[in-house]
């Protein structure tokens, strides 16, 4: 699963220290779902989403 | 994450198990049968069921060397607590790394008992068998830990 968490993060002007706050989550968390080392879960993806006001499908994307 | 303790018993708690896992690693190895080393730890002691060698069990008081018993207690107690303390900042990643621990710890505590029930014979037996009682905290522990390490690390400086 690729994500565009970074993207949005840019556009948004929000730091992963700062965005990791919002989630309740660490940085490092943070991180490694933006490096594609972990798969967030439905909930955290769910805030993601509500935070960035899109859609899930927009954040995140099935690999072909 | 809701069975797990407070995060202020991870640090005390990680720095004792290593401590009496090594120490009960050591005893093993080289002082079990010291005579100074039991006499200093005998003590009478209540057993709910004392089964000696061709006799009868028993319940009652009896006097025995007890490091085993407080070793054995020691690693199981800060064990549990080192692996199962919330971190400084618990999120369901965390929660990842620990279950994947538990998961690898399992296979690898549950392949080496395998090896030592097929080749291990005699009476030395029943020490492998006491030390892999301890075996599945340990790399429990050791991989969690060596999983945090790398978490943290390879995230430090990237923005």
């Amino acid at each position: 699963m690729t994500n565009k968490i970074r993207v949005y993060r840019s556009i948004n002007k929000i730091s992963q220290q700062d965005l990791a706050e919002k989630l309740a989550v660490s940085r490092q968390t943070i991180n490694a779902i933006e490096n594609d080392k972990y798969s967030p879960s439905l909930e955290l993806a769910l805030k993601m989403t509500k935070l960035f006001d899109c859609k899930v499908e927009d954040l995140f994307s099935l690999e072909d | 994450m809701s069975l797990l303790l407070p995060h202020r018993f991870k640090k005390i708690s990680r720095i004792l198990f290593y401590l009496f896992f090594g120490f009960g690693i050591y005893y093993m190895l080289f002082l079990e049968g010291d005579p100074k080393v039991e006499e200093l730890f005998t003590f009478e002691v209540p057993a709910l069921i004392n089964d000696e060698i061709f006799g009868p069990a028993e319940s009652g008081w009896i006097e025995t060397v007890y490091i085993d018993e407080l070793l054995s207690v020691f690693i199981i107690i800060f064990g549990l607590l080192a692996g199962f303390s919330k971190e400084k900042y618990e999120d369901e990643l965390i929660d990842k790394l620990r279950n994947d621990a538990l998961r690898i710890s399992l296979f690898i505590s549950y392949g080496i008992l395998l090896l030592t029930v097929l080749s291990i014979f005699g009476m030395i037996f029943l020490t492998f068998l006491f030390a892999q009682l301890f075996l599945i905290l340990f790399l429990f522990n050791l991989i969690f830990d060596l999983k945090l390490l790398k978490h943290y690390k390879t995230a430090s400086n990237d923005e």
